[in-house]
């Protein structure tokens, strides 16, 4: 018996990155990551995950030349939901959440921004309201 | 040196007396509603001349069944890169990490039998787990066999309507693809190679009773080493497994091309893998080879000379693997233009000539078009001069190939006028992004991360995911004689340091292919970001091009666009494609939406569009059962675990 197919159902899974609506940002709860939006140990824990699933394609250079350029001005979620649906590229979303937030905060690290007492979380609405800036 | 310029002249014809006939038109899609190869055909045309489906019911298509290839592997797969044959009432196709075999029932879904190798640790070791693309088939002494290969690189022959290994090939249905290789050193214990690595990511190809077997290697963007193993490609006995001939990629000393590698580098040079699906003219006993660039993609110093057969796309007697013919597409390749896409056979008539061609469509955004016999391109392929790298002890060749006709499908090199101009300030930015690297026409050599410039890199536009590339590819419709070609505006910057920086003991390895966003994560380049373009063959004349879906909504919701009118943009995805009687097929690709889109073949305007549990992953195929026509996609996503779905008509 065919299914039919529901067509806003499947939507809903294949959401792309950028693809929901931008949220509207409050302006007091937005924070820099030039405020400290990681831990040292969790860059640390983001270091071991890079070498081992990120650093076959990408070089520390990759991430440290003009990247936080292209960033800038944009909520670190934008980021997170590039890199956890579409790295690995030949397992692409095998990381759990957390870990693809350990590996961005050690991309974080590598472009000298500063770490804080804060863990940066893989929670989307969180993440939504770090934004991305250049150094100064 | 006289004979390598006489190289780069073009072409170059191996006059191998193989008493060609004058043939009729051969290639004409698939037959009998099966789809027999890869590519459907052995000319991988990715046509079927059916037309059950056609524009007035293309809209009802609902889904007949869906087969979950998630359980066929040590964990789920969110990506699925496999096409199923369909032989004689069953599919066919593999699945998951440890490259399962299945047979499904193309009709309900059903699973018939499974079969996967126990290869511990040279699964372990392989740098090609999850790249199984099909298996191949063919009817020996009137029985149906598969074959496969694992990816520890072993070649299975099983009995299709069983699944199980055929006792008189190889050893107990298997064959070792390491013996025979060269002498490289293999861990006692465990089988693995000790020097270098070499699996495979695409099935092989039966041609007249002898299986070509192509291969495939780690990924070249930064080497630990200058060496590795080069990917000959070599013929086996489908009856017995047993080794018939080898093709050296790397010509051996008194082999023709040995002299295109200078100082001893023939020696210790590997990759020029040829991991793109093979391609076959059965009646001509020829097969087409695609290869891969040379070990160290984007670093030539160690590797002088012109490199044949580096990036190439060669014909061999599939008989004995004698060379027919070769052109090189790309002399000393230091851009990473590997050929992605397995070559199309088809006969079409020029200037009212039947030409028999074969085409390759590339990375770099031309398609080459030869005709197959003789290797001679149907339109004017030229040598001009490039410009030459400035990095320690690298020559890059002084002329490249420059195709002539078909005009380039895809945008090639960079300037200014490319970069993204949706409002002042994000051009600003984006001027300021782009003029810290070089930038230039195609061919424009990679430089150091640090040049005397002041420059961190160099643009290779197209870059590593650009143009044509491995998911759909192309397609080719043997009854317009059109080709639709699915490219994706993609970039690389390629900035290179030396070796030991990276823990490689080259000279110099790249930081990595990727490109680099445009301000405000949006791309840097000017739009479209993925195309389908479709190319008369009788002219060379494009006919028409149309956007790979909508325009995403990461660009119609970016804060920085508000009230910017955008055009349609596609995705940056390669479309997968399939070409029936009166349809074209796409869908959106991994990084499109889940849409299977049917378009007029004949004006690129869309018919219909169908919602997919998850975005395609790779290239459709459809077929005839029991009077029912069906099309069956790869799928799989973030949190979609990879799954083939089939669509019918209501029945």
């Amino acid at each position: 018996m065919p299914h039919h197919v529901v067509k806003a159902t499947f939507l809903i899974v294949g959401l792309q990155w950028l693809g929901s609506p931008a949220r509207a940002q409050s302006p007091d709860t937005t924070t820099s990551l030039r405020d400290g939006a990681y831990t040292e140990q969790q860059a640390r824990r983001g270091e071991r995950i890079y070498s081992e699933r990120c650093a076959e394609c990408h070089a520390r250079e990759f991430f440290t030349e003009t990247f936080l350029l292209s960033w800038s001005g944009v909520p670190v979620r934008l980021l997170f939901e590039v890199i956890s649906t579409s790295m690995p590229e030949d397992r692409p979303g095998s990381l759990k959440g957390q870990q693809y937030a350990d590996v961005l905060a050690y991309v974080f690290e590598m472009n000298g921004l500063p770490s804080g007492s804060r863990e940066l979380s893989a929670d989307p609405d969180r993440l939504e309201r770090i934004l991305i800036e250049r150094r100064q | 040196m006289v004979s390598t310029l006489r190289q780069a002249i073009g072409f170059a014809v191996c006059t191998l007396a193989l008493g060609f006939q004058p043939l009729q038109a051969q290639h004409e899609g698939t037959a009998n509603g099966e789809w027999r190869y890869w590519g459907g055909d052995e000319g991988s045309s990715r046509y079927a001349p059916l037309d059950q489906i056609d524009a007035t019911n293309v809209a009802t298509l609902e889904v007949a069944w869906r087969w979950k290839a998630a359980n066929y592997g040590p964990e789920p797969d969110f990506i699925y890169r496999a096409t199923p044959l369909m032989v004689n009432g069953t599919l066919y196709t593999v699945a998951g990490q440890r490259r399962a075999v299945v047979a499904i029932d193309p009709a309900t879904g059903e699973t018939l039998w499974m079969w996967r190798m126990r290869e511990n640790p040279r699964w372990e070791a392989s740098t090609r787990k999850n790249y199984g693309k099909a298996v191949a088939f063919a009817e020996v002494d009137g029985r149906g066999v598969i074959y496969t290969i694992t990816p520890g690189y072993y070649l299975a022959a099983l009995d299709a309507e069983t699944g199980q290994p055929i006792p008189r090939f190889g050893l107990n249905g298997i064959v070792d693809l390491h013996l025979g290789l060269g002498d490289y050193a293999v861990h006692p214990d465990s089988g693995v190679l000790a020097f270098g690595d070499i699996t495979a990511s695409s099935p092989p190809i039966v041609v007249n009773g002898v299986i070509v077997v192509g291969n495939s290697h780690d990924r070249g963007y930064y080497p630990n080493k200058r060496e590795n193993i080069p990917g000959h490609v070599r013929g086996y006995d489908a009856r017995t497994g047993m080794l018939r001939w080898t093709f050296h990629v790397v010509p051996l000393p008194g082999e023709f091309g040995n002299d295109t590698w200078e100082d001893d580098s023939w020696s210790y040079t590997g990759n020029v893998s040829s991991w793109a699906p093979l391609s076959a003219d059965s009646q001509r006993g020829l097969v087409f080879i695609p290869t891969d660039t040379p070990t160290n993609d984007y670093y030539g110093g160690e590797r002088p000379g012109m490199n044949l057969y580096g990036t190439s796309l060669i014909a061999l007697n599939a008989a004995t693997g004698e060379r027919v013919w070769h052109f090189q597409l790309v002399h000393h390749d230091v851009w990473n233009y590997d050929n992605p896409n397995a070559p199309k056979v088809v006969d079409v008539t020029v200037d009212g000539r039947l030409v028999p061609m074969v085409i390759e469509t590339t990375k770099q955004g031309w398609a080459y078009v030869f005709n197959r016999e003789t290797g001679e391109p149907v339109w004017p392929i030229e040598e001009r001069p490039v410009a030459q790298s400035d990095l320690p002890n690298e020559r890059t060749w002084p002329t490249q190939p420059h195709v002539t006709r078909p005009a380039a499908f895809e945008l090639q090199g960079i300037t200014d006028d490319d970069l993204i101009d949706f409002t002042p300030e994000l051009r600003a930015l984006a001027l300021e992004l782009a003029h810290q690297y070089r930038m230039g026409p195609l061919f424009t050599p990679p430089s150091l991360a640090d040049a005397a410039d002041g420059t961190k890199g160099t643009f290779v536009v197209p870059g590593a995911n650009g143009g044509a590339n491995i998911p759909g590819g192309s397609s080719v419709d043997p009854e317009t004689g059109v080709l639709y070609v699915a490219t994706e505006r993609g970039h690389s910057v390629i900035s290179l340091v030396p070796g030991p920086q990276r823990e490689s003991t080259a000279e110099f390895v790249s930081t990595g292919p990727g490109g680099i966003r445009g301000p405000m994560a949006l791309e840097l380049l000017k739009p479209p970001y993925g195309s389908i373009v479709a190319i008369d063959l009788s002219t060379g004349d494009h006919l028409w091009r149309i956007p790979n879906g909508d325009t995403p909504a990461s660009l119609t919701n970016h804060p920085a666009l508000r009230g910017v009118e955008l055009p349609t943009t596609g995705k940056r995805s390669h479309a997968d494609i399939l070409t029936t009687r009166s349809l074209l097929f796409y869908g959106e690709g991994r990084r499109g939406d889940p849409w299977l889109h049917a378009v007029d073949k004949r004006s690129g305007e869309e018919i219909a569009r169908i919602a997919l549990p998850a975005t395609t992953n790779t290239a459709l195929m459809t077929y005839m059962f029991h009077g029912t026509q069906y099309i069956v996609t790869a799928v799989a996503g973030p949190g979609v675990e990879a799954e083939l779905v089939a669509l019918r008509l209501p029945q």
